[in-house]
C-alpha cells in the first residue's frame, strides 16, 4: 500500500543559546491511509516534535534544524513555502493539542472560531454557522449551546471535544492527536479516546496518536512506533509490541505502568545503563 | 461585540457616571462657540476679577443681577437690586459649529446696560465661562489626541519588540528604559524648552502632542511587548498556525484581539496623565499661549493676584475643577471598561 505520509531520514536539532540539541536522530516511518498509528515515548523522546515537524510548526531555522524528506501527496513538506504550507495545514493534517483549555482564544466564542477554522478553508460551505454547530453534535456536544460560549465555560473533556471539532472543520485527511487525553482524567479519557475510534471509522481518518499511555494504544492504534532519545527503537503492530515487547527500552517502558493492588514497591524506572 | 461592552459598561455606576461626565464635558466644549456669550480675548478692563452673577427668574424671563465696583484698584464688587434680562439668540459674525453647520448666532448673551458674566472674569475681565469652554476644548482634546498617537507608537513597538524578538527586542527596550530613567515632567520641560517658544498657538498645541506622545508609549510598549511574547507561544496561536492561518491573520484574529482590552484600558487611564502635563505646561507658561487658552493657562492666571485669588477660590479654581472632574471620570472609566471587557468575569 502506498504511505499517505512518508518520513525519511528525518533529523532535527535545536539552537538555544548556542548549544545545539539533538532531538530527533535519523528516523524513519510511514503512516497509511485510514489507520491509527501510536507514537510512544517517554517526555522528552522526541515524539513531539516529529508530529510538530510533518506540519513544520517548529520553529524557523538557524533556531531549529530540520534534515530528511516528508513526503505527503507526493510534496516535501519540509520544502514547501509558508502558502503551500498554509493549505495542508489544517485542510490536509489537523493537529489536536495536549491543553485543550489553552488551545482556544479566550476572547472569542468557541463558535466564532470554529466558524474561522472553516471558512479559512472551505470557501463552498454557505451557511457557515449551521455547519459549525453540526460538527459540534457530530463530537457529541450541545452545539446551539456550546456554539455562543466561551472557552473557559465549557469543562475539560468538552473543551477537547470542541478542539476536536475545529480540527476535523476542514475535513482533514490525517488528524495528530498530541497527548489528546493527558489533561483530562479517566473517565473523560475513554470517552474522548472512543469519540476518536468513532470518528476515524465514519470519517475515513488517519489518526497519529501520540501517548504514553500503553492502554489506549492497545486499544485504539494498529501499529505502534516506540521512541527514545530521538530514536525509534521498535515499531510494529499495537498488540504484538504491547503484549511482547522486544526490545528492552519498550519492555521497561511497559513495566513502569504502576498497576492499582501493587503496594510496598518502588516504582519502576527506566534504567538507561541497561541498554 | 462592541454592543454588549458597552451594555455592560453602562451596567456599572462607574461606567454610568464616567459616560455621563464625559459625553457632558465633551459636548459642551464641542459646542462652545454657540455655548459662549463672548469672545475668549475680548477685555472688559473696568471688570476684572468680576464674580459670577446671581440668576432670577420672573415674568417669564431669566434675570442677572448687576454689581458696583469699589475704586478701581479694588476688586470689591457689591450686588445692587436691578436685574437685567438675559438675551436669547444673538446675532453675531457668521462661525461653525462642529466645523461644519455655519450659525450667525450665540445661544444667550448680555444686555447693553450690563455685560453677562455667568462664572465671573479673569485679571483682563474676559468672560470666564467662555473661556472655560474654549480652554476646555484644548484641554479635553489633547488628551485625546495624544493618546491616539501614544498608542500607535507603543502598540507598534512593542509588537515589533515582541514578536522578532532578538536584537531588536534589545534595542526597543533599552530605548524604552533610557526614556522611563529620565523622571517625565523634567523630559518634558526639556523637550519643550530645546523646541523653542516662537510659535503660533495652534503650532504650540501640535508641539505638545508630539511632546507628550513622545515621553509616554514606553510604558505602553513595555506591555504590549511582554504580552505578545507571551502570545507568541501561546497554545491557541500554535493551533491557529495548525490551521493553516497566515502570520497576519493570526497577528490580526490572536493577537489584537487578545491586547485590546489592555490597550483600551491604558489609553482611558493615559488621558487624564496628559490632561495633566498640559495643565503643567500651561501653568508654567511654556505650554498653551495666549490668545488661545486652556485650563492650566487659565489657572495661572487665576492665581496672578494672590489675594483675590485666596478671597475668590471658589470660582476661580473653576478650571482646577473641571481638570479633576475629568481625570476622575477618565478613571472611573478605565475601571469600568477593564471590568466590562473581561470575559472571565460575566459567566
Amino acid at each position: 500500500m502506498e504511505p499517505l505520509i512518508a518520513v525519511k531520514d528525518l533529523d532535527i536539532a535545536f539552537l538555544q543559546q548556542g548549544v545545539r540539541t539533538h532531538v530527533v536522530k535519523d528516523i524513519s516511518f510511514d503512516i497509511f491511509p485510514q489507520e491509527v498509528l501510536a507514537i510512544v515515548g517517554e517526555s522528552g523522546s522526541g515524539k513531539s516534535v516529529t508530529a510538530l515537524s510533518i506540519m513544520r510548526l517548529l520553529p524557523p531555522p538557524p533556531y531549529c534544524t530540520i534534515m530528511g524528506t516528508i513526503t505527503y501527496e507526493q510534496l516535501n513538506v519540509l520544502k514547501l513555502t509558508e502558502k503551500q504550507l498554509r493549505k495542508i495545514r489544517g485542510a490536509g493534517v489537523a493537529y489536536v493539542f495536549q491543553e485543550p483549555s489553552t488551545s482556544f482564544n479566550p476572547v472569542f466564542t468557541i463558535g466564532y472560531q470554529i466558524a474561522e477554522a472553516i471558512r479559512l478553508h472551505l470557501a463552498d460551505v454557505e451557511d457557515v454557522k449551521a455547519y459549525a454547530i453540526q460538527l459540534l453534535c457530530k463530537v457529541g456536544l450541545d452545539g446551539q449551546h456550546c456554539y455562543g460560549a466561551y472557552p473557559h465555560e465549557l469543562s475539560g473533556g468538552m473543551q477537547q471535544r470542541a478542539m476536536i471539532a475545529m480540527a476535523l472543520a476542514c475535513r482533514p485527511r490525517v488528524l495528530i492527536a498530541d497527548e489528546p487525553t493527558t489533561a483530562l482524567d479517566a473517565t473523560i479519557q475513554k470517552q474522548i479516546i472512543e469519540l476518536l475510534k468513532h470518528l476515524q471509522r465514519t470519517e475515513k481518518l488517519t489518526i497519529v496518536l501520540i501517548t504514553h499511555n500503553f492502554g489506549i494504544v492497545r486499544h485504539f492504534a494498529q501499529r505502534v512506533i516506540v521512541m527514545s532519545r530521538g530514536k525509534i527503537v521498535e515499531q510494529g503492530l499495537s498488540e504484538q509490541i504491547v503484549m511482547h515487547p522486544q526490545h528492552p527500552y519498550t519492555q521497561a517502558l511497559i513495566a513502569c505502568i504502576p498497576t492499582l493492588g501493587q503496594r510496598k514497591e518502588r516504582l519502576k524506572t527506566i534504567d538507561y545503563s541497561a541498554f | 461585540m462592541l454592543k454588549t461592552l458597552f451594555r455592560r459598561l453602562l451596567a456599572t455606576w462607574q461606567g454610568k457616571l464616567s459616560v455621563l461626565i464625559l459625553t457632558t464635558l465633551y459636548g459642551v466644549t464641542s459646542l462652545a462657540p454657540l455655548l459662549a456669550p463672548y469672545d475668549i480675548s475680548q477685555q472688559h478692563l473696568q471688570f476684572s476679577f468680576h464674580p459670577p452673577m446671581t440668576l432670577k427668574w420672573f415674568q417669564n424671563a431669566l434675570y442677572y443681577r448687576t454689581y458696583v465696583r469699589a475704586k478701581l484698584p479694588s476688586v470689591q464688587y457689591t450686588p445692587t437690586q436691578t436685574y437685567v434680562p438675559i438675551q436669547w439668540w444673538v446675532p453675531c459674525k457668521t462661525y461653525h459649529v462642529l466645523g461644519c453647520i455655519p450659525c450667525s448666532h450665540k445661544l444667550f448673551g448680555g444686555d447693553e446696560r450690563y455685560p453677562f458674566f455667568l462664572l465671573g472674569t479673569d485679571n483682563l475681565g474676559r468672560d470666564f465661562f467662555s473661556r472655560l469652554l474654549f480652554g476646555g476644548r484644548i484641554s479635553l482634546s489633547i488628551g485625546l489626541v495624544g493618546v491616539l498617537i501614544t498608542l500607535w507608537i507603543g502598540c507598534f513597538a512593542g509588537c515589533i519588540a515582541g514578536f522578532l524578538g532578538g536584537w531588536c527586542d534589545f534595542l526597543t527596550m533599552r530605548c524604552v528604559e533610557f526614556l522611563m530613567a529620565i523622571p517625565s515632567l523634567y523630559l518634558l520641560l526639556a523637550l519643550r524648552a530645546s523646541i523653542g517658544m516662537h510659535f503660533s498657538s495652534s503650532m504650540a498645541y501640535f508641539m505638545i502632542v508630539t511632546i507628550l506622545a513622545c515621553i509616554g508609549w514606553t510604558k505602553i510598549a513595555r506591555v504590549v511587548r511582554g504580552m505578545v511574547a507571551g502570545l507568541k507561544t501561546a497554545a491557541f496561536v500554535q493551533a491557529a498556525q495548525a490551521m493553516g492561518q497566515s502570520t497576519l491573520q493570526i497577528f490580526l484574529k490572536h493577537f489584537i484581539p487578545n491586547l485590546a482590552s489592555y490597550l483600551l484600558t491604558a489609553a482611558t487611564l493615559c488621558i487624564p496623565s496628559y490632561i495633566l502635563y498640559e495643565a503643567a505646561l500651561s501653568f508654567l507658561g511654556i505650554g498653551i499661549q495666549e490668545p488661545s487658552t486652556s485650563w492650566g493657562l487659565m489657572l495661572k492666571y487665576s492665581q496672578e493676584d494672590l489675594k483675590v485669588f485666596t478671597l475668590n477660590l471658589w470660582w476661580l479654581l473653576l478650571p482646577g475643577i473641571g481638570i479633576s472632574l475629568t481625570i476622575i471620570a477618565f478613571n472611573l472609566l478605565g475601571d469600568a471598561l477593564r471590568d466590562s471587557m473581561d470575559p472571565k468575569l460575566h459567566t
